[in-house]
């Protein structure tokens, strides 16, 4: 039994190391890969709402569903947003960016602010 | 050996874990974390989920889970993030459970690391559906070492439990 287990056991720590690796991997490519963006795309509900240029200084509101909402703002090149009733405040921690690839998410709010390149495209979406 | 109340038995420990798993549940989820997906939490819980399965069997484990993610975010967390913890837990359950006969105890924290990756991919997929754009996905790597990650220590927490429990 103790030789069985051994040999399985090594599969099982071979794959997840495997798949620890590739993840890894494709954290660091992820990251490495932003780059700086020229426009902000905001989505709500999955469609394309606005697309805002980057160098101009411009603050946003978004109504959610039931009242409460967003406030996005773009300054000194960068967009973040700055104050949400959602309970756990993920979109604000955020911070702001200015880089593809970080998108800023508000789940409950179905709202997704994304920096894209000047090619039309976040570089990496490359499903559209 | 049948006990005459062995039912009763298993049904309070059943609840007993179900409390336990419950009380984890509830204090995880004061730690925030930089995932904007409701729900998404460390997984100690899974602990109980994994402990159950090998001392209850696969359906008493998913009753258990079943009954912490519902009311667990009745009380802390919201429509949504029961959605998220419903999803994930769901496959979580399934992946585990799927598992369970190809390992041994021994390798309790295989099965820990599966089912946290599948408790993310759950989650992951209803995000995309939700926020209806596949942007999210950027978070799949992160989401996978931190599953592969606790998993393991959740896993081989439980494990130690068990192995002592043997020698009961």
């Amino acid at each position: 039994m103790a030789q069985r287990t051994e040999k399985s056991t090594r599969f099982w720590a071979a794959l997840v190391l495997s798949l620890l690796a590739a993840s890894v991997l494709s954290a660091a490519l992820l990251f490495l890969l932003r780059e700086d963006g020229s426009r902000v795309e905001i989505y709500r509900n999955g469609a394309l709402v606005e697309t805002l240029p980057l160098d101009q200084d411009a603050a946003y509101e978004y109504q959610g569903e039931s009242g409460g909402g967003n406030t996005v703002v773009i300054q000194n090149g960068q967009v973040a947003v700055t104050q949400a009733d959602c309970p756990d405040q993920v979109c604000v921690r955020h911070g702001p960016t200015d880089r593809t690839g970080d998108p800023i998410v508000c789940l409950p709010h179905k709202l997704v602010v994304e920096v894209v390149d000047g090619k039309g495209e976040a570089a990496l979406d490359g499903v559209s | 050996m049948e006990y005459p109340n062995m039912k009763l038995k298993r049904l309070t420990t059943m609840a007993m874990l179900t409390a336990v798993s419950m009380i984890i549940f509830l204090v995880e989820a004061q730690i925030p974390l930089p995932i904007p997906i409701p729900g998404v939490k460390l997984g100690v819980a899974n602990v109980i989920t994994l402990f159950a399965l090998w001392t209850l069997g696969w359906r008493e484990a998913g009753a258990i889970l079943l009954i912490r993610v519902v009311l667990g975010n009745m009380v802390a967390g919201s429509f949504s993030a029961m959605l998220f913890s419903l999803a994930g837990g769901c496959l979580c359950w399934v992946v585990m459970s799927l598992l369970k006969p190809l390992l041994s105890l021994k390798q309790t924290w295989v099965m820990s690391i599966f089912g946290a990756i599948a408790h993310n991919a759950g989650q992951l997929a209803v995000a995309v559906f939700i926020s209806g754009t596949v942007s999210i996905l950027v978070y799949a790597p992160v989401l996978m070492i931190a599953g592969i990650v606790t998993g393991f220590f959740t896993g081989k927490c439980a494990q130690l439990v068990l192995e002592h429990m043997k020698r009961l």
